[in-house]
């Protein structure tokens, strides 16, 4: 099988410092590949060694079947990427931003760029210095899909964001998955990577250390449990699938994996003022599921 | 791209315009106070020679009109080998510094391609620059009434000027290219050009230092050979190989080195 993205033991050290080591990702044709880790993991690096800004130390990096170094200008005619810090031309409109981003493709992409900034909300003729982050950031996401790419890579694309906006943003990428674009996506949000990829592959301190499809990753999900209680908080709860459990006068809180069920009849024995159960961080995670 | 390019390069070279125009043109009106004036000769004998050196006034007759021209056009040298230092670093490092190389160099052209571009439109500023330099010559002396005995010097000395400050574009390039903190380059050029200097200086007041003249570029196109309308065939091939080396080199260096912030 062919892959759209292929790296083997793809390894960079920025002279004695650890970017990435012995990196192995594939991805598939049509896929929405999550790229998961905390901030310094390697992602941002794995990623501009795909795109040919860095050069890996060792290691091979293939993108379309093609040597991301040797080939990088054929590659890049099909690659669209969202960086996840967006700095473009201050004085320039968008319009005009955009209109110098298209001129590098080999197509008319005027109709793409309406399609697109109308979605986003997006005013193409403001000057980017006057835009806020957001704005920028929405830019950034035209500039990164007006040539219709086959393969998107979009690093921390959501930071800036609002909610609503973020609806959108995925409703595009299913959109570009929907016309064939496969998709590496980048984040330090895991909820965000459940919420879109097929795939998911999660990087700490420079190696990969799972891939593994989304629906596994959600069956092994933990829940972040913080609890109010009216009187005394217990010293324990008797549940299996309970770790991490602290407990102060009348708050606690623990990590849980299991049944959603055995774990809202065991909390509901108790008389509570308050309760949370949300995702937990990456680092919660990495902390008491990655970290053996 | 190019389009682009010298657009963004435009306000700066307006600047550098006003600046080499304040120098030529507002220069050469003082030379009707030189003309002829030994006393001025007398008090510029009396300075010490360093001093002298320091304004590359050393063996130059300000009181006739290629003497005076020729002070004026150290100063325009000066001032062109500045510019081109700044062309060479905004070629080679505004991207990082502005942190749009994530934009620029995702884009499907080869470095190769893209550092071309950006050392194309310099170059054509820079070539503007020594074309204005002596159409502000032509002009200042034709407002000023001064019969103009040296046109052909006056086109030496831009041409003079065209190859020292593109010997310090290239040079400016090639280091901002090597230094791999973005803002390095234009400051470890400008500090070559000041050593350069020194050394100009050092060749001026010394006797038997010929061989300094090699690493002073300022000193490559006397006054006493352009003003005889000969530029040194000697250091043009110099100062065309050095900037080709140099050229060479960078893009080289530049096609190998990791893009970062």
């Amino acid at each position: 099988m062919s892959f759209v993205i292929e790296t083997k033991d793809l390894t960079k050290y920025y002279g004695k410092s650890r970017g990435i080591i012995d990196v192995n990702l594939e991805v598939g044709e049509g896929e929405i590949f999550g790229f998961i880790g905390p901030n310094g993991a390697g992602k941002s690096t794995t990623i501009r060694t795909l795109l040919g800004l860095i050069y890996k130390s060792s290691g091979s990096a293939k993108v379309f079947g093609l040597d991301c170094e040797k080939d990088k200008v054929r590659i890049l005619e099909d690659v669209g990427y969202l960086p996840s810090e967006v700095f473009y031309y201050e004085k320039m409109r968008a319009i005009d931003l955009l209109k110098y981003s298209a001129g590098f493709y080999k197509k008319d992409c005027s109709a793409k760029i309406r399609e697109l900034s109308e979605a986003l909300e997006l005013d193409l003729n403001k000057k980017i210095e006057e835009m806020s982050l957001g704005n920028k950031k929405k830019v950034g996401i035209v500039q990164g899909l007006l040539h219709s790419p086959s393969l998107i890579i979009l690093d921390e694309p959501t930071s800036g964001l609002d909610p609503l906006m973020q609806k959108t943003f995925f409703s595009l990428i299913e959109e570009e998955r929907k016309r064939g674009a496969t998709v590496l996506f980048s984040s330090h949000i895991l909820g965000e990577v459940q919420r879109i990829c097929d795939r998911v592959a999660i990087i700490k301190e420079g190696r990969i250390i799972k891939t593994q499809k989304i629906s596994e990753l959600r069956e092994n999900s933990y829940k972040k449990v913080s609890v109010i209680t009216q009187g005394a908080a217990p010293a324990e709860i008797n549940l299996p699938g309970v770790s991490a459990y602290q407990a102060g006068d009348n708050h606690l809180s623990f990590m849980y994996k299991g049944d959603i069920n055995a774990l809202v009849s065991a909390i509901g024995g108790y008389s509570l003022s308050n309760i949370d159960i949300t995702d937990p961080s990456l680092e919660e995670i990495f902390l008491h599921y990655y970290e053996v | 791209m190019l389009r682009r390019e010298l657009k963004t390069g435009r306000r700066a070279f307006l600047l550098w315009t006003f600046g080499l125009f304040f120098i030529v043109v507002a220069g050469l009106t003082k030379f009707t106070g030189f003309a002829g004036n030994t006393e001025v000769l007398k008090i510029f004998d009396d300075f010490p020679k360093i001093v002298l050196a320091v304004f590359g006034m050393v063996g130059v007759d300000v009181s006739t009109l290629p003497g005076f021209y020729a002070i004026l056009a150290f100063y325009s040298i000066i001032c062109a080998v500045i510019y081109g230092i700044s062309l060479g670093a905004n070629a080679v490092n505004r991207e990082s510094i502005d942190k749009t190389y994530e934009f620029i160099f995702t884009k499907p052209r080869s470095r190769f391609y893209v550092i071309n571009i950006k050392l194309l439109g310099g170059i054509i500023y820079l070539t503007a620059f020594c074309l204005l330099n002596l159409l502000f010559s032509f002009a200042a002396t034709a407002l000023q009434g001064i019969e103009n005995t040296i046109s052909e010097q006056m086109v030496l000395f831009s041409v003079a000027m065209w190859l020292i400050s593109f010997l310090f574009f290239m040079l400016c390039v090639f280091l901002s290219a090597l230094i791999n903190k973005p803002e390095k380059g234009a400051q470890a050029a400008n500090a070559v050009f000041l050593l350069s200097f020194l050394i100009g200086m050092a060749y001026d007041i010394l006797e038997n230092a010929a061989f300094l003249r090699y690493f002073a570029p300022l000193k490559y196109f006397s006054y006493g050979e352009v003003l005889s309308g000969t530029l040194n065939t000697k250091f043009i091939i110099i100062c065309l190989v050095a900037s080709f080396i140099f050229y060479t080199a960078a893009s080289l260096i530049f096609s190998k080195k990791d893009l970062l912030d």
